[in-house]
């Protein structure tokens, strides 16, 4: 293969030993490449849902990837926190612990649920293309402002509440 | 100085929080209703901006002589999707603020709740689906459906007169088993001879049976009648609406949902004012006349018919609950099946090419066995509970042979009295049977009916003025500090400012996404901006009718979509009624003539769906050949030459050349070489203009077109 494709095609894994990241006086994250300091950076998930500390891309503000790294685990302690934290920040998918009771109105689907132990309402319209199922029991459930709330585990979740979302699942 | 709030909901643990964010003398105060607040002044702020997360987002201030990576914003405050949209326009005023020191009110300040149970209302349904009533869905589709009412009732008129007549035939044969059959010692003989009371009686019966299906017939007809023109007008106002919509309203649904809205949900509201209107008329006759003749015959059997029927009725209720939900589970695994089948078999050139037969097989296996085994559960299910639950509701028949037989030997009862009894009893499970679906019926139509007014109550978003100017196009077009994005929190322009001469040829290069057909949608107001004007001849297109608009702009796309019809139809789409001769020099310039006549119907070969299939560049020179028929002042290019190859890209050049002649044209192209006559060009970059200059002063610039054409370069050299 030509040289300059491969150069393209080549992963950029960052070496973990070389990556520092901190967060700076204003709370955003500083990323220091072998004692160079880079600036703020986003870091964003390849796989959110199975990996969702391996793989990570590392971005400019303006969108450029400066590298992936391939798991958090492999940083400094402090760099892995500082890292999780502004994963966390970044991905909203509160995860539903317990579904209350669905009920159809008029084509369109009331939820209550728990979320962290307290109750939460959200309407979903058009099930069938807004409740997923992304790999084995995983569900993701996309609201109608475009929140998004994860079920990492259906056979984890209560039985009544595996009969309330069954039929929506197919 | 006025004050500007807004409400966010996370904190910057990124728990959901109350919040509030004010701008208040000068200075942004974030406050949190558990407690705890910080301000930050808003001297120095250049910009303030939004940012987009995963399912949240942020919102940042930018304050001079900061670094660009941001480093040095300050976070003000976190929000999950819920307040995207206020944010969004809180932000959009702060930085109209910046720039002119107005400071404007926010349009949506509140997130749209529910007064009463405080759940979030749904975009485009004006009411909360939780707390309306049904009464108010249906009492609105009664407006559609006045002009038919008078109709409908006449028809569910003749529909009872007809039942009525039903309704009285066992009457008759009591009649005919009690006097003349198996007469009573003291039953009462209108004729001399038996035989001529019953052949009156039979002649009787003939007669009512005869009406009572006339009637029926006639009621058919009407309804049928009414249905196809009450189904009719309804998918003709929705589509007119659909027609109408912007194309920013129209993409929020899928093609496949709009469809379904102008001819499923039409037909179910129809079906459902016309055929249960009408039902609901003859059942209740039915029911009531059948419980008037079973009281009146003997009360005592009567009242035991009628103790079973609450609890099978409510059985049967909750029964269609269950089945509904046995059967949508049903039909999610077998549109599931469905879906994978018909992605192997469309797909299948790439599961050979992939050697991926073995998984494709092994993936259907599974949806389908999952299909047959709820499939089998659910035919279990409805056999052994159909069958007792369905017929609980009958039981009172049991009793009824039973008491029934003992007061006919008692003689309390004639044997043509239990007969009646009987057949009216049957008449009275009819009506209940239909009663216990009802519900279902009603959720369907409101469904539909909601989802219809969704559609119809959408807002033109794109209004024409009340005033609508003339265009008397010279073909200047100025962009001026257009901003603009698709969701109003994600702006996919900024800061746009543009002029263009009459007469000349503008070519937009840029990065994929980067906001180039963004530009040309603007230009021809598919959309409007959300800040900023754009004017042609110093008149802002939002003055312009849009008609008068449109007819002014020629576009080519990268996509030509040619309609159901001959190709004689599809160029003179542009202008309905060109002669064939106009047509002919429109294709003749487009370099279509030549394929054109080579077909063997010519320009009446038929195209389009189920028609004669023409290539890329052959529809394209058909599209070309619109536009110049035509005759637009302003042309717009959309990648029209991509995806061709070499030869037919430079007949459809030479064509396109011709097309420019004196037309302000504004083309994109990600061949840059087929810019090369154009006068200037444009290079934008993530939304804004990076670069502006002739194809040689951008090279020698040493910028991103510099680097663009590079990058092209070498892509050919390795082809």
């Amino acid at each position: 293969m030509n040289s300059e494709m491969s150069d393209a095609l080549r992963l950029e894994l960052l070496n973990p030993t070389e990556i520092k990241l901190e967060k700076n006086k204003n709370g955003f994250l500083i990323l220091l490449l072998s004692g160079e300091n880079k600036g703020r950076v986003k870091l964003t998930r390849a796989y959110p849902y199975n990996m969702p500390y391996s793989y990570i891309g590392v971005y400019s503000i303006e969108d450029d990837e400066i590298g992936i790294i391939k798991d958090l685990s492999e940083l400094s302690e402090n760099s892995e926190t500082a890292a999780k934290e502004e994963l966390e920040k970044r991905y909203y998918c509160p995860e539903i612990s317990e579904i209350l009771s669905i009920k159809e109105k008029m084509g369109s689907f009331y939820f209550e649920v728990k979320i962290n132990g307290s109750k939460k309402n959200f309407a979903v319209k058009d099930i069938s293309r807004n409740v997923r199922f992304t790999t084995e029991n995983f569900i993701m459930i996309f609201d109608v402002d475009g929140n998004r709330y994860i079920i990492p585990d259906l056979n984890k979740i209560r039985k009544k509440a595996r009969r309330l979302l069954e039929p929506y699942l197919y | 100085m006025k004050t500007l709030f807004v409400k966010f909901d996370l904190g910057n643990d990124g728990a959901l929080c109350d919040g509030t964010l004010t701008l208040e003398n000068d200075n942004f105060i974030v406050s949190y209703e558990s407690g705890g607040s910080f301000s930050v002044p808003f001297n120095g702020v250049k910009e303030a901006r939004q940012f987009t997360d995963i399912g949240c987002g942020r919102l940042e201030l930018i304050y001079e002589n900061t670094p660009d990576d941001g480093s040095e914003n300050v976070l003000l405050c976190r929000f999950s999707m819920s307040c995207v949209v206020q944010i969004g326009e809180f932000s959009k005023v702060v930085n109209y603020y910046i720039k002119s020191g107005e400071l404007l009110e926010i349009s949506d300040v509140e997130r749209p709740v529910c007064p009463v149970c405080g759940r979030h209302l749904i975009e485009g349904i004006g009411v909360c689906l939780f707390c309306v009533k049904k009464g108010y869905v249906f009492s609105r589709a009664m407006s559609f459906f006045k002009k038919y009412l008078p109709f409908v009732i006449f028809s569910g008129v003749l529909m009872m007169l007809s039942n009525f007549l039903s309704a009285i035939m066992p009457l008759f044969n009591q009649k005919l088993l009690d006097n003349y059959i198996a007469p009573a010692p003291d039953a009462a003989a209108y004729f001399d001879s038996p035989v001529k009371g019953i052949a009156v009686l039979a002649a009787l019966m003939g007669a009512s049976f005869a009406a009572g299906r006339v009637l029926g017939i006639f009621s058919a007809r009407i309804s049928n009648r009414i249905g196809s023109k009450f189904s009719n007008d309804l998918r003709i106002m929705v589509y007119d609406k659909i027609q109408r919509q912007s194309l920013c309203s129209v993409s929020k649904n899928t093609t496949g949902n709009l469809i379904k809205r102008i001819t499923r949900d039409t037909e179910v509201v129809k079906d459902f004012f016309n055929q249960q209107g009408r039902y609901l008329i003859s059942q209740i006759v039915i029911l009531f006349v059948s419980l008037f003749m079973l009281f009146k015959t003997n009360a005592f059997l009567a009242t035991l018919v009628i103790i079973p029927v609450p609890l099978g009725f409510f059985a049967i209720k909750g029964f269609w609950a269950k089945i509904r939900i046995r059967y949508r589970k049903q039909w999610r695994a077998d549109s599931r099946a469905t879906s994978i089948l018909h992605d192997i078999i469309k797909g299948i050139r790439v599961v050979k090419a992939f050697g991926n037969e073995e998984s494709e097989i092994e993936k259907f296996s599974d949806a389908s066995k999952n299909l047959a085994d709820i499939a089998s559960s659910n035919e279990r299910f409805w056999a052994l509970t159909f069958p007792l639950v369905g017929n609980f509701i009958t039981i009172g028949e049991f009793f009824i042979l039973f008491f029934g037989g003992k007061m006919v030997i008692e003689g309390n009862l004639s044997v043509g009295e239990l007969v009646m009894f009987n057949t009216y009893l049957a008449f009275l499970y009819r009506p209940l049977r239909w009663m216990s679906t009802l519900p279902k019926r009603i959720a369907d139509a409101s469904t539909s009916l909601v989802k219809l007014y969704e559609v119809l109550d959408e807002d033109f978003s794109i209004k024409d003025a009340q005033h609508p100017k003339l265009l008397n196009a010279g073909g200047a077009v100025e962009f001026r500090d257009v901003e603009f994005g698709y969701k109003s929190y994600e702006p996919v322009l900024k800061d746009i400012s543009l002029k263009i001469n009459p007469g000349e040829m503008i070519g937009l290069v840029g990065h994929s996404g980067a906001g180039k057909s963004t530009l040309i949608n603007l230009c021809m107001r598919l959309y409007d901006p959300s800040l900023g004007s754009i004017t042609i001849d110093g008149t802002d297109i939002r003055d312009i009718e849009q008609e008068e608009l449109r007819n002014n702009i020629g576009v080519v796309f990268q996509e030509t979509y040619l309609f159901s019809g001959t190709i004689y139809d599809n160029i003179a789409y542009a202008r309905p009624g060109a002669s064939p001769e106009e047509v002919l020099t429109a294709a003749k310039a487009a370099n279509a003539h030549d394929f054109v006549m080579n077909l063997p119907d010519g320009y009446n070969t038929t195209v389009g769906e189920n028609g004669h299939s023409l290539s890329g560049g052959e529809r394209q020179r058909v599209a070309i050949a619109r536009a110049l028929l035509k005759n637009p002042k302003i042309l717009i290019l959309d990648e029209a030459t991509s995806s061709l190859d070499p030869e037919t890209e430079s007949k459809i050049q030479e064509a396109i050349s011709r097309l420019i002649e004196n037309r302000t044209t504004i083309a994109i192209a990600h061949r840059l070489s087929t810019l090369r006559n154009a006068n200037r060009l444009i290079v934008i970059e993530k939304g804004r203009i990076a670069e502006v200059g002739t194809h040689k002063e951008l090279l020698k610039k040493k910028g991103i077109y510099y680097d663009l054409v590079m990058a092209q370069r070498k892509t050919s050299k390795l082809i």
